[in-house]
């Protein structure tokens, strides 16, 4: 091997990358040849130069802060869905208040909005404990039907 | 809490079938095992010790996050390193962005670099000559410093590096080979200098 051929692979030596015959024919070459022993003895400095950085240590609080953030993280859970659905939610209550005032009276169309809203929201399994037949919710909209009929 | 004294010789993947049970405490057992690796890591990427607390912390936050994508009996090293390696990329991408439009920042950094000393206690000599290694691997860019660091700090075959960094080898052998060249030259400096001093 030459010089011209030793050169591009001194690194890859370094590193034991290269393959067994290959590296045995480099080693021999470093052995006879000067010039490409002085390249590979400021390679083997380089090295040695970057080696010094100490290492650095983490902060002392480091794990308590990690583990405080990462607690954080699963308070998030808490609301499992998007916020947009919340308020959409709201917003779907809101403008029940203001369109829907029925006649306690008037069972019938009652029951069969609330039945086709309760339905609407039912769909989504999140909110089945919502009970929207029994809500008080509804009863709160006859009184004021009521108290404005008074 | 003697259970995580108990938990502490086990292997990572027991700790971490443990976490995805629900004992989110015993992730701190992986945090004590892999800070001061992490934070290496991230130091000599971004070269600012402050940062590299904050990102180290994110890290952990994202494996913690991820851990359910982790399969038992990959390398554990390879899942945070490829982890670390991408939060470290993206925040290097953003930063250049920051310096285009500010003229400054490399006067900030070299300020947050000696505040150093506040928060850990180094000897004058050490500060000096870790600063010369700092602005050396200053010099490399993020991808040539991402392969030294891996083939030199952390001892990973070119195979390892490639699995962590989805590069060929080819393209590493030619990343560290660079590196090497151009860390080479202050060596060469630094030995003129040595024999002008003498």
């Amino acid at each position: 091997m030459e010089c011209k051929d030793i050169i591009p692979v001194l690194s890859k030596y370094q590193d034991a990358e290269l393959d067994k015959e290959l590296s045995e024919n480099v080693k021999k070459h470093l052995k006879e040849c000067k010039a490409c022993r002085e390249e590979f003895r400021l390679l083997e400095k380089t090295l040695f130069f970057i080696k010094e950085q100490p290492e650095v240590e983490a902060a002392d609080n480091f794990t308590a802060i990690t583990m405080g953030l990462l607690h954080n993280e699963n308070k998030k859970r808490f609301f499992p869905l998007p916020a947009f659905i919340y308020s959409f939610v709201f917003v779907l209550f809101f403008f029940l208040g203001i369109f829907i005032n029925f006649s306690p009276e008037n069972t019938e169309v009652r029951n069969k909005a609330i039945d086709s809203v309760s339905e609407l929201l039912l769909n989504s399994q999140e909110l089945s404990f919502l009970n929207v037949r029994n809500s008080s919710f509804f009863d709160l909209l006859g009184v004021e039907y009521e108290k404005r009929m008074d | 809490m003697k259970f995580k004294e108990e938990m502490e010789v086990f292997s990572d993947d027991k700790v971490i079938a443990s976490v995805r049970e629900g004992n989110v405490r015993n992730f701190e057992i992986l945090i004590e095992r892999y800070k001061t690796k992490i934070i290496n890591f991230v130091f000599r990427m971004i070269l600012d010790y402050d940062e590299a607390q904050n990102i180290s912390q994110e890290v952990f936050l994202k494996i913690f996050k991820n851990i359910k994508n982790y399969k038992e009996n990959d390398n554990f090293q390879s899942f945070i390193y490829t982890i670390a390696k991408n939060m470290t990329l993206n925040y290097i991408k953003k930063q250049k962005r920051v310096v285009l439009f500010s003229s400054f920042s490399r006067e900030k950094e070299e300020e947050k670099y000696t505040g150093i000393s506040g928060t850990q206690v180094y000897e004058i000599e050490k500060i000096e000559k870790d600063k010369l290694v700092t602005e050396a691997l200053r010099l490399l860019n993020e991808n040539q410093r991402l392969v030294l660091i891996m083939k030199v700090y952390l001892g990973f075959s070119y195979k390892k590096i490639r699995d962590i960094t989805g590069w060929t080898i080819p393209k590493i052998e030619t990343l560290i080979s660079r590196a090497k060249q151009s860390l080479k030259k202050n060596v060469i400096m630094q030995e003129r200098g040595d024999k002008v001093v003498k």
